[in-house]
């Protein structure tokens, strides 16, 4: 029978709304899904087996290429992993200067995750907005790490440099105007009742099946699953702040944007906190095995530029062993496995990307629905193909 | 009388001599158009010549002075029928239609029975004619529906019952296929 | 000269007109779209070419026309390069129908200001619009490309039903003003446009005709996001930009429509008729764009509920209830 059949569509590595250079191969009875296959690796660069040719220094740059839209969340859970390994102790301040900005690094990500959200479902102007706004935050970056999108701003040990001067007012103005966007956004899609009619009820994943496909990050949370590692696993001083974890009831994509807009509020909260805490101080450990030396005694003195070049050409030996560390990234749990055997470079790393294991559930969360699910559904799993495909 | 209002159009001599080329044309037009229709392999071009026949149909049925008949014939055929013909026919996967032979003599005696029926009537209706037909008087929308709805008000309502059955009975068996178990 | 000739002479002034009058707005209306979506959006939008962006149509056109003409591989070709022109055309040929102002008087006649005032306008204009469906439908069949196809599908769902919902709600409009005529329905709210007797009418309509031209909530067929283009996304050039224009065209037809049958037409106090015309027709515009810059876009299958289960009842309830209204009063 002719009606029977299936179509195979192709979507991607260029379509508009697969986010990338993601490749789903569905099959279609109508405009209804039947299955979807993702092929990857399209982008796919080796970081995991580039790092095993890099000291722990060299490898940081290259996390920032994971999720290209949460550079300094990627370089966080590295050094965290890095410092657990060596048993390093980082300074007060340099951890307080991470937390924010992790956390602003969380609103920049979520920012591009509501632009392209909206913009997949077709509210325009609040892809815009959001885009608006994370000039703001891209503005700060550049002025404290001198790049955009692949900041490298954090050291093992610390930071590369202390915060520039202002940058408290920045943070400040951050914290008083975003509340009011977000109203904004909300004003554009929470109201709406074709946003209500799209999002509600579509891609739902029940909390099991999200801990059994291993669902992490906002997408977890928003199937009712209330785990989230700044708290029940803290780091960098996340045990200091207070703030909510939304937790969403009826595993749809709706909860999952509530949970997300909630979650930039929230952590504009702890951005307040953070910058209040903020105290003077050093802002690199104390360890001249692994830290690179202050630049003013690279550039003045003998002793300090043949520090510089010992770590910067040679490294430092880490102590044989394996450590995991998980952060949460904004979109999920980003885990970082390094095998030392006590060399100076890792044996063996594994990124664990939070997006590669979203992706997975994507088949269960659309088969029976239409194609404009699926697009709904790409967007609220807010994958970043430079971390699936690594 | 065409234009059926208004009298700013020329002489009456003038305008019949340019009604009688409209017409040729469009007579021709319809002819050609239904002729490839049928020939057509392919049936979306099909569908095409056939929707080019109604409107040049259509349009002659203006000239006769039948506006209402000729905005009809463009929305119900041209309009709905043939959208949903193409509607299937997109849903369908055909194959290669083009690849498929001519039909053979065994297909065709069907249609050339009904072309000997059509041919032996329009012969008879020529035959039994006497003088030329009246020019058609241009029917107004509102004698139309007077017509349609008094006169033959009943039928109209038959007819459309009748509709409304084929169509609540068309839902029924589309919903029982679709609820069972699929092949 | 006759007075033949002079007629013919003075009407095909008109068309030519009309013909140019409409290809400008289109033009400007792509601009005056991207410059109101840009202002709505915090952004600038094309403002470049020529003062305030102003020759940026002439820009465009000029780009269309020079960019490579792509037929894809295994496309129908006759199809395929017929059906730009098969969108385009019945969208010009809608305005025939519509009055854009009161009769003039030139070389001592009486001149109306339509290009063919038909007796059944109204259903002249139902049946363009239904003929409007073939342009997407073959478009995007012809192109041997499965994003097209199913653009072309949902595009054909989508127009016959929505234009239930329009035929319907334009129902009452006729039974007020006793006509099909357009100009008769114009003139039957010298006083009192439509709007105020017919809130419902006129809201089903708007709806509707958002849906046939398919902007934003209705903008299935070309969804951006799920289609890459829907049904013209294999079409390049000139060609593309006969469906992109006869989208604009629509929406200044479809709006000329919505103002001669729910707000007066060309009647309105101080200013000239046709200027009273244009306005209303640009509001219509705005309001498309508007509409363009706030919402979402709904799903294929809340689209045919939308139009099925609520708009058709309702237009469906508003005759009746117009029926009954006009037998007591």
């Amino acid at each position: 029978m002719a009606n029977t059949e299936t179509m195979t569509l192709n979507m991607g590595p260029q379509h508009p709304s697969t986010h990338g250079v993601l490749r789903l191969v569905v099959e279609l009875d109508g405009e209804v899904i039947q299955s979807i296959t993702p092929h990857i690796g399209y982008l796919h660069r080796g970081v995991e087996k580039l790092s095993e040719h890099r000291t722990y220094h060299q490898t940081l740059p290259l996390t920032d290429r994971l999720d290209y839209l949460a550079p300094m969340h990627n370089n966080l859970g590295y050094v965290l992993a890095v410092e657990k390994l060596l048993d390093l102790e980082v300074p007060e301040r340099a951890q307080t200067i991470r937390v924010i900005m992790a956390e602003l690094t969380r609103i920049m990500s979520h920012l591009v995750w509501l632009a392209c959200h909206a913009l997949d479902i077709g509210a325009m102007t609040v892809f815009i907005y959001c885009f608006r706004e994370r000039e703001e935050i891209m503005n700060i970056y550049e002025k404290i790490s001198g790049a955009r999108m692949t900041t490298n701003y954090f050291r093992i040990g610390g930071l590369s440099k202390d915060v520039y001067e202002g940058f408290e007012a920045d943070v400040r103005k951050i914290i008083d105007t975003f509340p009011g966007f977000f109203d904004q956004y909300e004003g554009l899609l929470t109201k709406n009742t074709i946003w209500l009619n799209r999002t509600i009820g579509n891609g739902v994943i029940s909390a099991e099946d999200a801990i059994d496909y291993g669902i992490t990050g906002p997408a977890l949370r928003g199937s009712g699953v209330d785990w989230d590692l700044r708290r029940d696993n803290p780091y960098s001083g996340y045990e200091k702040y207070s703030f909510k974890v939304p937790v969403g009831e009826k595993c749809d994509t709706f909860d999952r944007y509530k949970v997300r807009l909630i979650e930039m509020r929230e952590a504009v909260k702890i951005l307040r906190q953070a910058l209040d805490s903020l105290k003077p101080g050093p802002i690199l450990a104390d360890d001249p095995q692994v830290c690179y030396p202050p630049k003013e005694a690279v550039y003045n003195t003998i002793e300090g530029l043949i520090h510089h070049f010992k770590i910067a050409s040679e490294g430092f030996p880490a102590p044989e062993g394996e450590i995991y560390l998980g952060v949460e990234n904004p979109k999920g749990e980003l885990g970082y496995y390094i095998v030392s055997d006590g060399g100076t470079k890792p044996y063996r790393m594994k990124i664990r990307s939070p997006s590669f294991v979203n992706l997975q559930s994507m088949e269960k969360m659309c088969k029976g629905a239409m194609i404009a699910d699926l697009i709904a559904v790409i967007g609220t799993l807010d994958i970043v193909l430079g971390e699936i495909d690594r | 009388m065409w234009p059926p209002k208004g009298n700013h159009m020329g002489l009456p001599l003038q305008r019949k001599i340019m009604e009688q080329i409209i017409f040729y044309i469009l007579a021709a037009a319809t002819v050609i158009a239904t002729v490839f229709s049928i020939t057509e392999r392919h049936a979306v071009h099909a569908i095409v010549y056939l929707v080019t026949s109604f409107f040049a149909l259509a349009v002659i049925f203006y000239l006769l002075g039948a506006p209402l008949v000729a905005v009809f014939e463009v929305i119900i055929y041209a309009g709905a029928i043939m959208v949903l013909f193409m509607f299937v026919i997109m849903m369908l996967d055909l194959g290669h239609p083009e690849k498929v032979g001519t039909p053979g003599i065994r297909d065709w005696w069907p249609a050339l029975v009904l072309a000997g029926v059509v041919f032996a009537a329009i012969v008879t209706i020529v035959a039994a004619a006497t003088g030329s037909p009246a020019a058609g008087q241009a029917i107004g929308v509102r004698e139309f529906a007077l017509v349609l709805f008094q006169r033959y008000g009943v039928a109209i309502e038959i007819i459309s019952m009748q509709l409304l059955f084929a169509l609540v009975g068309a839902l029924y068996l589309g919903r029982r296929q679709g609820k069972g178990e699929k092949p | 000269m006759s007075n033949a000739t002079l007629d013919i002479i003075l009407l095909l002034a008109k068309i030519a007109l009309v013909f140019f009058v409409i290809l400008t707005m289109a033009a400007y209306l792509v601009l005056a779209e991207r410059r109101i979506l840009a202002w709505i959006q915090d952004r600038k939008g094309p403002n470049r070419v020529g003062p305030q962006g102003l020759l940026q149509p002439l820009a465009d056109v000029i780009k269309m026309l020079t960019k490579e003409d792509v037929r894809p591989a295994g496309a129908d070709k006759w199809l395929f390069y017929l059906a730009p022109a098969m969108a385009a055309i019945p969208a010009i040929l809608t305005f025939a129908v519509i009055p854009f102002g009161a009769p003039v008087i030139l070389f001592g006649r009486e001149l109306p200001l339509v290009i063919s005032d038909l007796n059944v306008g109204l259903l002249f204009f139902m049946a363009l619009s239904s003929i409007a469906v073939y342009g997407v439908a073959i478009g995007g069949w012809a192109s041997n490309s499965k994003y097209a196809l199913l653009g072309s599908i949902r595009g054909l769902a989508q127009l016959i039903s929505y234009e239930l919902s329009m035929g319907l709600s334009l129902v009452p409009a006729v039974m007020l003003s006793r006509s099909f005529r357009l100009s008769d329905i114009v003139n039957a709210q010298a006083h009192v446009p439509f709007i105020v007797y017919q809130p419902l009418a006129f809201i089903i309509f708007l709806i509707s005709i958002a849906a046939e031209c398919k902007r934003i909530p209705f903008d299935l067929p070309e969804a951006e996001g799920e289609l890459v283009a829907g049904f013209h996304t294999e079409y390049s050039g000139m060609r593309f930009g006969l469906f992109f224009v006869g989208e604009y065209i629509n929406v200044i037809v479809l709006g000329g429509l919505a103002a001669s049958f729910f707000l007066g037409g060309w009647h309105g106090p101080w200013l000239p008729a046709p200027v009273w015309f244009i306005v209303k027709v640009l509001a219509f515009a705005v309001f498309f764009i508007w509409m363009r810059g706030t919402l979402p876009r709904l799903r294929y299958d809340q689209l045919m509920h939308f139009g099925w289960k609520v708009l058709t009842p309702l237009a469906l309830i508003n005759i009746l209830v117009t029926g009954w209204w006009l037998m007591l009063r």
